[in-house]
């Protein structure tokens, strides 16, 4: 049973990171698109950043050149990713339930981060502090997804707002989070385990003789399907957010000669968008529809 | 009234509405301006336009979606939405939104955190049909249903949806109840932007069925493409207008107003939105007493376009506004001029001078900047004379999403006022987090049937609210007040909401532009260039 636990495990982690890189691939491949971005866009600086503003503030901007500020993106990133400061802003009541599950999941990251480095480590003095600090991790990674999990699930069921647009599956996966976490710790909490180095040390290995509470089994296998199934759903979100920040809301890029490579193939493409000032049916390019007056033009007597 | 509309309804078939806007439901507004108001919120459509139009949404009717005569022609068109919807999602047809939609349908996790952000929500007492997320949703079980052919499993991993006339019908108008304002983007923590889903919606409908507001299309971009205008004049008559213009700014003024066309090589060619020339003619003129008086070498152009910045085509068609946006930096180019800068227009705005940026390649690739800067740049250069004086009274400062939230274009206006108007006060919140005038995305210049009354009681409504409370220390009739908002379709909103709540009469609450100000501010100029009179 252990042996299928460790093989669920490697087999989760493999899905998951296929599945992270198919969604970057998918969406990275897409054309260049119009821009759309949204402002306060934090890499304009801290002068503009401040009050939302943009270069476009300044008079000849395409004279001026431009100095984008990675660190200002980055301090708004590291707030959103770890406090979810928008959540905070917007929706301070989510907050207090989002908040612990993102921590809780973060911590557990964290936990077998830690646990591979401590068996990595095993000949060294350091490993015992690791896996200390991987047991803590875990631990308290594992209460954290428990109380936001459960508090997220109550959230869909009773608030109406949230009800209406709930459907089976958003229940199922944040209560199979709920659930994944009930089952490790209850496992660990009334089951006989073995050393906590033994058991990552015998999960990573694929132990057979690694003997572990049948609770803790069904927790883990559970977690691992969970883990592989995440980048094929809309919680994929640690990827998207990526895209719909820096591809989309911050993205005021002027444009660059690569650039308007990728724009000419795009304005190449034959749409068959079929009404009648269109004219449809792949018969025209983009080019030739938008340079095409769909009416007679009146000239303007001068 | 408690709603418990689901996207369900969408797909009833009787004609009952879907969503019944009541006064009492409706948010309360400051200085009871709506109180004892009941019953309908809206004028009763008439049973012509009820029998002729698909009006089952919430009682007001801005398309005028024809019904279908038979059953055969309701599946012709159903099939046709189906078309649309698949063509939104392939890079053949749609590479201009295809990233930025696919990640709004596929990773919105309906926590409802817009919700709170959309000042249409929140005015009609939280009507469920105008939640961010309502529309964004039956586009998105749409999507893996039929896009990505999604089956029983999709369903409950999605939702479901059932696609049929009645909701294609309710949809096409539901689209048209978003002002494309993008402040529920701007609270998504995740970045789903139900704005563009709503815009994506109407490209649908306009490009794959020809369905779109007339005041949009047919009188708008097609227009504009045909004689140069939305408002339907020529060179002959632009310039015949401007003239007049000329005329009356040379006599209130007391200098001599000539506005030149057409100069090749100009340092600036100035793009009005041809609008203002009509309705607002005080404003051109104020732009070419303040050009002529910061000695600027600048010109308007005659040519096709070229004395019209307005692009409706932002709002509901790529094709139209790529045309249109070409069209003008053509005009640029074969004038020779060192750059455009844009009017008092905050969709021009963001059409030529952010979204046109991609495909302003070449030769056409004019430089574009925003008149908010070159005024700035004016009034603090010492060129013009000013008192402030003479803007003795309250002032509040509308922003228009297009030019603020969307293009970044906040602090030069501000700049300006600080300087010529001593009692300039912010209304809240503003800046990138102000609310749309609710005009926003066609509305304002939308009006078939009750149109006009659901954007003063429901998309205008939370604007109308912050400017009372911008004003409520000086609300006695005795003090005149002005918001200023820089863009033309700000005003027309402006114009009819304060008209539809009678605020000139209670309150003497004017609205204009920004160059008024500054020419009522210049000590050259003859005193009183405001007129205090309602227009």
């Amino acid at each position: 049973m252990t042996l299928i636990t460790a093989i669920a495990i490697y087999a989760g982690l493999g899905f998951f990171f296929a599945g992270s890189v198919w969604r970057v691939v998918q969406y990275s491949r897409m054309p260049v698109h119009l821009r759309w971005e949204l402002y306060p866009v934090p890499g304009e600086g801290a002068k503009q950043a401040a009050h939302g503003g943009s270069y476009f503030e300044e008079s000849d901007w395409w004279k001026h050149s431009r100095h984008a500020h990675p660190f200002n993106e980055l301090k708004v990133m590291l707030g959103e990713i770890f406090l979810l400061r928008g959540i905070w802003k917007f929706n301070r009541g989510l907050w207090w339930l989002s908040y612990p599950f993102h921590t809780g999941l973060y911590l557990l990251i964290t936990g077998c981060f830690l646990s591979v480095l401590g068996v990595s480590t095993a000949r060294y003095p350091i490993a015992p502090a690791l896996y200390l600090a991987a047991r803590i991790c875990a631990w308290s990674g594992l209460s954290l997804t428990l109380v936001g999990s459960v508090g997220l699930f109550l959230r869909r069921v009773f608030d109406k707002s949230l009800r209406s647009y709930t459907v089976p599956c958003d229940l199922i996966n944040v209560g199979g989070f709920a659930l994944i976490s009930a089952l490790i710790l209850s496992a660990t909490l009334t089951g006989a385990m073995p050393p906590f180095k033994d058991t990552v040390f015998g999960l990573l290995t694929l132990q057979s003789g690694l003997r572990l509470p049948l609770l803790l089994n069904f927790g883990l296998i559970l977690g691992s399907a969970m883990t592989g199934y995440i980048p094929f759903t809309h919680m994929a979100h640690y990827i998207a957010k990526y895209f719909t920040y820096h591809c989309v809301r911050w993205d005021d890029a002027r444009r660059t000669e690569s650039m308007e490579i990728r724009i000419a193939q795009c304005l190449g493409y034959h749409p068959t968008w079929s009404a009648a000032h269109l004219g449809g049916e792949a018969k025209r390019s983009w080019k030739e529809i938008a340079t095409t007056n769909p009416v007679g033009t009146e000239r303007p007597p001068k | 009234m408690s709603d418990h509309t689901r996207i369900s309804d969408m797909s009833r078939q009787d004609r009952e509405l879907l969503c019944h806007l009541d006064e009492l439901d409706l948010k309360p507004l400051p200085d009871d301006l709506s109180a004892g108001r009941q019953g309908p919120a809206l004028t009763q459509l008439n049973a012509q336009i009820t029998e002729r139009c698909e009006c089952g949404l919430d009682g007001a009717c801005g398309l005028n979606l024809a019904r279908p005569k038979s059953l055969q022609e309701e599946e012709k068109l159903v099939a046709s939405f189906l078309s649309g919807l698949e063509k939104l999602f392939t890079k053949e047809n749609n590479w201009t939104f295809l990233q930025p939609l696919l990640l709004s349908i596929e990773h919105c996790t309906r926590c409802q955190t817009c919700s709170d952000a959309c000042h249409i929500f929140e005015s009609s007492g939280r009507k469920e049909i105008y939640r961010p997320t309502f529309r964004a949703e039956i586009l998105r079980r749409l999507y893996f249903k039929y896009v990505k052919h999604g089956g029983l499993l999709s369903a409950w991993q999605h939702g479901d949806i059932e696609l049929n006339w009645p909701l294609v019908a309710r949809l096409a108008e539901l689209a048209y109840r978003c002002n494309l304002c993008r402040r529920c983007a701007q609270a998504c923590p995740i970045g789903v932007d139900n704005g563009l889903i709503a815009h994506e919606l109407r490209k649908l409908f306009s490009q794959e069925m020809g369905i779109s507001p007339k005041e949009l299309h047919d009188k708008g971009s097609m227009l504009q493409l045909k004689t140069g205008s939305t408002t339907g004049m020529n060179a002959a008559a632009v310039r015949d207008s401007m003239d007049f213009v000329d005329e009356e700014m040379s006599e209130k003024t007391g200098l001599g107003i000539h506005t030149p066309w057409d100069v090749e090589g100009a340092d600036v060619l100035l793009i009005h939105n041809a609008g203002e020339i009509l309705a607002w003619p005080e404003n051109p003129g104020a732009f070419s007493t303040i050009l002529n008086a910061a000695g600027v070498k600048w010109t308007l152009s005659s040519e096709l376009a070229g004395y019209d910045a307005v692009n409706y085509g932002l709002w509901y068609d790529d094709a139209q506004f790529a045309r249109v946006a070409l069209k003008q930096l053509e005009v640029a180019r074969s004038l020779g001029v060192k750059k455009i800068v844009i009017g008092e227009c905050g969709h021009a705005h963001k059409a030529l001078g952010v979204i046109a940026d991609r495909i302003a390649i070449g030769a056409l690739d004019i430089p574009r900047e925003s008149s908010m800067t070159l005024l700035r740049d004016i009034v603090q250069s010492g060129k013009l004379r000013l008192d402030p004086a003479r803007n003795d009274f309250p002032i509040t400062l509308h922003d228009p999403c297009n030019m603020v939230r969307l293009m970044g274009v906040v602090e030069p206006q501000r700049e300006i006022l600080r300087k010529i108007a001593p009692r300039f006060r912010e209304m809240e919140p503003h800046g990138v987090d102000n609310y749309c005038c609710g005009g926003g995305s066609g509305f304002a210049i939308m009006s078939s049937n009750n149109f006009s009354d659901w954007r003063s009681q429901v998309s205008g409504r939370k604007k109308l609210e912050q400017v009372m409370e911008a004003f409520s220390d000086c609300l006695d009739p005795a003090t005149p007040k002005y918001v200023c908002a820089p863009c033309s379709n700000c005003k027309g909103q402006l114009r009819d909401l304060l008209s539809y709540w009678d605020i000139w009469e209670k309150h003497r609450i004017l609205y204009g532009g920004l160059v008024e100000l500054i020419v009522n501010a210049m000590t050259e100029v003859k005193p009183g260039f405001i007129d205090w009179q309602w227009r």
